[in-house]
């Protein structure tokens, strides 16, 4: 199943169904407490489509430690609306109890990793429900003593968690930091990713790319999809990214398309594999 | 294991970069790079406090209204997990900090905050009229807010308003329910009355009219609802039923 964001700056097209997703993707901070017209159309959408929900405002990564509250207010969401899965990014956001709406590097450090496992696992208590943290792109490392995979995995194993892979996200990382995607990703906990995104990036400089969720996928990261998906044996529900610089829809229905077939033929050679 | 102080140095320094631009060395970060989060965190704020006071950074001007944000942001800890939220956050800090903007601009407060509750009333969450049984019954949308100000910042462009124009203001503004859009009202006191009256129960035409006799004959009271119902249903302000 291949899903799209959901963004009130499609709502209207979307509602005339120019798009055919398997499920729908929105960040709780968008629709909590929140009434009107979008939410209206928001709600149309539910009676059609699974939600999976994907955080920016948990900070995970918080020194301070989590928003109880704001849990609450999350579980409420996800009880509301039957979200399938709920994710959030391996990030801070929110530092000395001030929000900051973007996703700060983590410093790669064992205590750092003990902090985020902690927060993470109080989150999935007050859930009921384990969550999937996402692996972000960064654009430069902060006081690293570990390298970003121990990071990840020590995280992974200590909170209990499961994985999401933003491919993309990978691809930015591997180009910005100078390593090979294609070896970073076999080195994951691969029986813990519940979810993968792709999106488009922007390239800024000649040694460095933005994560912007603004142009199309490009072939590389279709690549690297590919890549990933011959190595999971598994079907894995795969979300569309589009954040800004919205195309026509039909567009993004062809991206989800070439997802969808790339998924498919990954998972048809592994079948065959088997039975050869 | 608690966070050990310095890493939760490093933590803080980057993210006070991000909200002041001042960069304290962290070890290990690309300096280049790193400069791509101070832009993006602040065009963040930037741009969802400009989407929601279009009428105030017009009146400011841009440099002067980056200068705003860039204070705001800087100095104040925001505490909305929402980011649409958060512009609330920048009218209360300009009202209670930015002294020497409001003495220029003597409307500036009933400005933001008539910008802000549009963003409030058209976000709301969404209030069901429970119906009596009853009927000829008047009842108010709960989708509203009422504001009193001393300028007319909703009848006049900011930059001609004057000390002349100082006086009672009354503002409804109530989100329809089918559009979605948030329409405003200008109010004469005795309506603002019935508003408030609606407000706690629905109410009969005599009723409506009992309140208005408050402040005027009972013929005038009469033309003076009638006017004011026929646009009120329309843009669904009041419902009859």
């Amino acid at each position: 199943m291949v899903g799209i964001g959901y963004r009130k700056d499609f709502a209207e097209e979307f509602s005339k169904n120019t798009l055919n997703p398997a499920f729908i993707e929105v960040a709780p901070e968008n629709w909590i407490n929140v009434g009107g017209y979008y939410k209206k159309m928001f709600d149309k959408a539910l009676e059609k489509y699974p939600l999976f929900v994907h955080g920016l405002s948990l900070s995970v990564g918080s020194p301070e430690g989590i928003d109880v509250a704001f849990v609450k207010q999350v579980k409420q969401f996800l009880e509301e609306t039957k979200a399938v899965e709920y994710s959030e990014h391996l990030s801070f956001s929110k530092c000395e109890n001030a929000h900051l709406f973007d996703l700060l590097p983590m410093p790669f450090t064992e205590d750092a990793v003990k902090n985020v496992s902690k927060n993470i696992r109080q989150v999935q208590d007050i859930l009921e429900r384990k969550i999937a943290i996402e692996i972000v792109s960064y654009y430069s490392p902060i006081a690293p003593e570990m390298s970003e995979i121990e990071f990840i995995n020590n995280i992974v194993s200590e909170a209990d968690c499961n994985l999401l892979l933003d491919v993309n996200n990978v691809y930015v990382n591997g180009f910005n930091h100078k390593y090979n995607p294609k070896e970073f990703i076999p080195q994951l906990d691969l029986s813990k990713v519940k979810y993968i995104h792709m999106a488009g990036h922007t390239k800024v400089a000649s040694d460095l790319i933005i994560d912007t969720h603004g142009e199309n996928i490009i072939d590389p990261v279709y690549d690297l999809f590919q890549f990933t998906m011959e190595l999971m044996h598994r079907d894995i529900p795969v979300l569309l990214e589009r954040d800004f610089n919205i195309p026509e829809l039909e567009v993004l229905q062809y991206e989800m398309d070439k997802l969808t077939t790339i998924k498919a033929n990954a998972l048809k050679k592994y079948k065959n594999a088997i039975i050869t | 294991m608690q966070l050990l102080p310095k890493t939760f140095q490093y933590q803080t320094d980057l993210a006070n970069y991000c909200k002041t631009g001042d960069y304290i060395s962290i070890p290990g970060v690309n300096e280049k790079n790193i400069k791509h989060y101070r832009r993006l965190v602040f065009n963040n704020v930037y741009d969802s406090i400009t989407s929601a006071y279009p009428i105030t950074k017009k009146l400011f001007g841009k440099k002067k209204w980056k200068k705003v944000v860039n204070r705001f942001f800087s100095s104040q800890k925001i505490q909305s997990s929402q980011i649409w939220y958060m512009p609330k956050e920048f009218k209360d800090y300009v009202i209670s900090h930015e002294n020497k903007l409001l003495n220029k601009y003597a409307f500036l407060a009933d400005l933001l905050q008539f910008e802000w509750l549009e963003i409030e009333v058209f976000m709301m969450p969404d209030e069901i009229i429970e119906y009596l049984t009853e009927t000829n019954l008047y009842y108010i949308n709960p989708e509203i807010r009422l504001i009193k100000t001393t300028y007319p910042i909703h009848l006049k462009k900011a930059k001609n308003i004057t000390e002349e124009d100082k006086g009672n203001y009354f503002i409804s503004l109530h989100r329809n329910k089918e559009t979605g859009a948030v329409e405003f009202t200008n109010l004469s006191i005795p309506f603002v009355d019935v508003l408030e009256n609606l407000m706690e129960k629905p109410l009969t035409e005599n009723a409506i009219l009992n309140i208005l006799q408050k402040y005027v004959e009972l013929t005038t009271a009469k033309s003076a609802f009638h006017q004011f119902e026929q646009i009120a249903i329309t843009n669904q302000l009041l419902f009859k039923k």
